[in-house]
């Protein structure tokens, strides 16, 4: 959405000398605002219905002098921003962390039975097998699922009950969904890298998991951009 | 009053305005400034980024209200927030009465009722 238009739709209920004031206030914050267009949007439409009772609050007679008192009185835009940018990053790093740790035993498990699968011997391997063979063959898998899982459960105590519980800050939180996501690009592009190098026959599960890691991989990617974005703007 | 003193009472100060019922931003502030007597007068734009922490914390739930007039996003306690509130209304009493005991304020420590 553009910002540009929606501060000039809920500027309109002001008196005319006023808007110029109070959009130049809501520009300020729409430039400083990180994240998506829905979200800035949004904080965008609360702030301004909080500026305008804020302007029929305040006492004086010119219009323009009355919407400078009450933009005084609601504080900096840059500061308000940042406050923002902190929440939000807390409410990413909370979905990113919840995502990586819900899909990942599934996913995990698909490429157990995936990377088997084209080898008749490998077929009846018990998963402890499966497991010890995979991290024998792709030794910096294991040292990237002891970063990524500690991370993505951090990460996801960004928001909700555990963030009530566990002293997590949101940049912590931020921290830990840019390290989650970010090691989860590596361990897809790994798994992947190693299957096309490695698979005599593509069989229906590994095309499956190669496919599913790929869309992991550019959603995780995009996650953790988001993060670290996020929580550079806090 | 500064913005520092308020810092760490805040989370329960909004709470507690919101207990009522639900109401939107402004009418927060409204309110906690009428309550106060004006004593809390915080910079405005503040408190929407702290209602906003309260929701990512599931104390509060916002929504968006269509009734007549503008389209305002009106906020609610949850049931964790209830349980919140009444967690930090009980610390605070107990530190308010314990500082007011030592500073010689006369002041009783209050005891929730059974």
């Amino acid at each position: 959405m553009d910002t540009r238009n929606l501060t000039s739709r809920l500027v309109a209920d002001l008196d005319p000398p006023a808007r110029p004031v109070v959009t130049e206030y809501l520009r300020e914050l729409a430039a400083a605002l990180p994240g998506s267009c829905r979200t800035r949007a949004s904080i965008l439409t609360e702030i301004a219905h909080g500026l305008i009772e804020q302007v029929a609050d305040t006492p004086g007679t010119d219009p323009a002098t009355v919407a400078r008192i009450a933009i005084h009185t609601f504080g900096d835009p840059r500061n308000l921003a940042a406050q923002f940018a902190r929440e939000l990053t807390g409410r990413t790093a909370h979905r990113t962390g919840f995502a990586l740790v819900s899909s990942g035993p599934l996913i995990g498990t698909l490429w157990l039975l995936a990377l088997g699968s084209e080898r008749p011997t490998a077929i009846n391997m018990a998963l402890p097998q499966r497991i010890t063979g995979l991290f024998g063959a792709l030794p910096l898998l294991p040292v990237l699922l002891l970063t990524i899982i500690p991370a993505a459960l951090v990460a996801a105590a960004g928001a909700g009950r555990a963030s009530r519980i566990l002293p997590v800050t949101t940049g912590t939180a931020g921290l830990a969904g840019l390290v989650a996501g970010t090691g989860c690009v590596i361990a897809d592009v790994i798994l992947i890298w190693h299957a096309v190098m490695t698979a005599a026959t593509w069989s229906p599960l590994l095309i499956a998991a190669v496919t599913i890691s790929t869309a992991r991989l550019s959603l995780a990617g995009a996650a953790a951009r988001r993060c670290g974005r996020l929580r550079a703007a806090g | 009053m500064r913005a520092e003193v308020l810092k760490g009472h805040l989370d329960g100060l909004l709470l507690s305005m919101l207990e009522p019922g639900p109401i939107h931003g402004y009418a927060v502030i409204e309110l906690l400034r009428a309550r106060s007597n004006g004593a809390f007068d915080q910079p405005t734009g503040t408190v929407y980024p702290a209602l906003h922490r309260l929701e990512r914390a599931g104390l509060v739930r916002g929504s968006w209200s269509d009734g007549p007039g503008r389209r305002r996003r009106v906020y609610e306690l949850t049931a964790a927030g209830r349980t919140a509130l009444t967690d930090q209304r009980v610390s605070w009493w107990q530190f308010a009465g314990a500082v007011s005991t030592v500073m010689g304020g006369g002041v009783a420590a209050w005891t929730p009722a059974t």
